[in-house]
């Protein structure tokens, strides 16, 4: 089996004919279209149209690259709105691993948008915030990492 | 865990994302790439799940055709993966063969994709050296169902094969030309179990009826069984000479091959019998190899491979110079020891009373390296040893002090001896003097056989012996 070519989700092209990502991609557009104004409802449209081309995982980066240029514009709240896209890498888990991990990734990225408002709360600093999230979330993947080692018995101790 | 390039192109764009965000003070791209590490996240922990499933699930098997084979012989040898159920990963299995084996083309490897539960390849390959060889560990590699990270892991298949040497065909174990049972007529470790025949005693109810020797039935004109040793409590310890005198005979067919095939068949034996057994290897300068009396696994299998390992070793030369001479002779020793009697210096002082007390005799068996090494063996064993000893007739006064010195220290001896009248070349043009040569042989080995716990056989080729037995009968017709 050969390497795929070197994009973000090309096994995402797949998905677009399949159930959790289309409603992936309603969820999208109409909950911004309820989050902001009526126009943010287009600027769902811009994950929707990459879900197409590229996967959900494209989708998802292509989404919070439009809000980063135009959330504000279109009234569209940092938390939630990257919830709601969120539902495109939510929409391919549950296609490859099943309802319960998805239910797992749902549920890790509610708390970690709920420990970026309380961190962002404390420190009141971006930079903070993101050293500690994205240090946390590098060292539970170290620590999975270990935890395969150890079930595999792949350490010598 | 291993991280694919799709793995690290997520991680790279997260980083993107969060470099973004703090750059351009927006929280949008900073939770984007922290929902984005969740998701990385849940992927290896998924794939942790999958991982423990497939190895769970997993089997390999290495089948050789044959699980002995000798030396440049091909083998085919046969790769079964199966999975007990169908997993999400899929596995890549490459067995690397044992670093002595030969293979053409690549190494074999086997490929699971997900779903399907069973793979299967065959190969040959062939193995230019003697000994016993374990398959390395598999190298296991699975690739999540999204193929973002993968893991090696090894799978030790546990197959051994054993390559034996190039053996000599037509082995005959017998007395006086007749041919004994335990290892006569098949390869060694190949027949029936049973270390030494003990005894032929008439047939009773219940004895099975292979047991049966039909000889000593038509001997006796009614039905004889023979029975075999099977002591289990006595260490055994086999002694193979390999000095330059056991290298007569044709490539692969030389004395030290049937020696070697009679040892390795006691050494099957002693193994299927539980009975601790040790060797002693005996070459030109003395002892070679030395493996003390064992009952392990591990010692068996050193044994056979130290027999394999056995070559010829090199003549250490006559032993020459005026003074071995001269003192080989017991009266050229007195002679030397009177002059030194006279000699006040401290060079005939230190050496006199070595000649005074010793005779020439004495000096000439303990430099003969199988008899020294014998005389050590029993030294360094305990109790009542029972020594397989495979040697050739040369040498006939030796082997005759040997088995008196066995058995004197209150040992057993089992003596397997190679006569040189069936490995000489060109001994078989004149039979009646080869005949007179087995005679003169056959009578040697009466004699030391009348030693107590003591039992002589010989060993060779059968078809060179049933020629010579066959040309004898056809000239007294």
């Amino acid at each position: 089996m050969g390497e795929t070519p070197l994009v973000v989700a090309p096994w995402g092209r797949d998905l677009i004919g399949s159930g959790p990502s289309l409603a992936a991609a309603f969820v999208t557009v109409i909950g911004f279209g309820l989050l902001g104004m009526p126009a943010a409802a287009v600027v769902g449209l811009v994950p929707v149209a990459v879900l197409v081309i590229g996967g959900p995982l494209l989708a998802f980066v292509s989404g919070i690259i439009a809000l980063v240029g135009v959330g504000e514009v279109v009234g569209i709240s940092p938390v939630p709105g990257v919830v709601v896209l969120a539902s495109f890498l939510i929409a391919t888990t549950y296609d490859e691993h099943g309802r319960r991990t998805a239910g797992i990734y749902l549920s890790a990225v509610v708390a970690a948008a709920g420990m970026f408002v309380v961190t962002q709360a404390v420190f009141d600093t971006l930079t903070a915030t993101a050293t500690l999230l994205i240090g946390g979330i590098v060292f539970m993947g170290y620590g999975i990492h270990r935890y395969e080692l150890l079930t595999l018995g792949l350490l010598d101790e | 865990m291993r991280p694919t390039p799709r793995f690290l192109h997520a991680i790279g764009t997260g980083v993107v994302l969060a470099g973004v965000g703090v750059l351009a003070v927006a929280p949008v791209a900073v939770l984007g790439s922290v929902a984005l590490g969740c998701w990385l996240l849940v992927e290896q922990f998924t794939a942790v799940r999958e991982f423990r499933q497939a190895t769970n699930r997993l089997d390999i098997e290495i089948t050789p055709l044959r699980n002995a084979a000798i030396v440049d012989e091909s083998l085919s040898v046969t790769v079964d993966a199966t999975l007990t159920s169908p997993v999400d990963s899929t596995v890549d299995i490459v067995v690397p063969l044992p670093p002595s084996a030969e293979h053409d083309g690549s190494i074999p490897t086997l490929t699971l994709y997900p779903g399907e539960t069973t793979a299967s390849r065959t190969f040959s390959c062939s193995f230019p050296v003697a000994g016993e060889f374990a398959f390395p560990a598999a190298t296991v590699t699975l690739r999540n169902c999204r193929e973002t990270v993968t893991e090696t892991v090894p799978y030790d298949p546990d197959q051994r094969l054993r390559i034996d040497p190039r053996r000599p065909r037509n082995l005959h174990i017998g007395q006086g030309g007749e041919r004994i049972d335990a290892y006569g007529e098949h390869p060694a470790g190949s027949g029936a179990s049973g270390l030494v025949p003990e005894e032929i005693r008439q047939y009773v109810t219940g004895d099975a009826l292979s047991q049966i020797d039909w000889k000593a039935t038509a001997r006796m004109q009614s039905p004889h069984i023979r029975e075999f040793e099977t002591e289990t409590s006595r260490e055994t310890v086999i002694a193979i000479d390999h000095r330059h005198t056991m290298d007569q005979g044709p490539a692969g067919q030389t004395m030290l091959d049937y020696a070697r095939e009679v040892a390795l068949g006691y050494a099957r034996a002693a193994e299927s019998f539980d009975d601790p057994l040790g060797l002693y290897a005996i070459g030109d300068g003395g002892i070679t190899a030395r493996r003390r009396p064992t009952g392990s696994s591990q010692g068996y299998r050193h044994i056979r491979n130290a027999l394999h390992d056995l070559k010829p070793t090199q003549s250490a030369g006559t032993v020459t110079g005026s003074t071995t001479d001269r003192l080989s002779r017991p009266q050229a020793a007195w002679s030397v020891a009177r002059e030194l009697s006279n000699d006040d210096s401290a060079f005939g002082q230190a050496v006199a009373p070595f000649l005074a007390d010793t005779e020439a005799y004495v000096h000439r068996v303990d430099s003969d390296p199988l008899f020294q090494s014998i005389q050590r063996l029993l030294t360094e064993t305990s109790g009542e040893v029972w020594l397989i000893l495979l040697t050739t007739d040369t040498g006939r006064n030796r082997l005759r002090d040997i088995a008196s010195l066995v058995a004197s220290e209150g040992g057993n001896l089992s003596l397997f001896l190679t006569p040189q009248v069936l490995f000489d070349t060109g001994a078989m043009d004149d039979l009646t003097a080869a005949y007179e040569r087995y005679a003169a042989f056959e009578s040697f080995r009466r004699t030391v056989a009348r030693n107590p716990r003591t039992d002589v056989y010989e060993v060779g080729p059968g078809d060179r012996l049933d020629a010579l037995l066959a040309a004898r009968r056809r000239s007294r017709q």
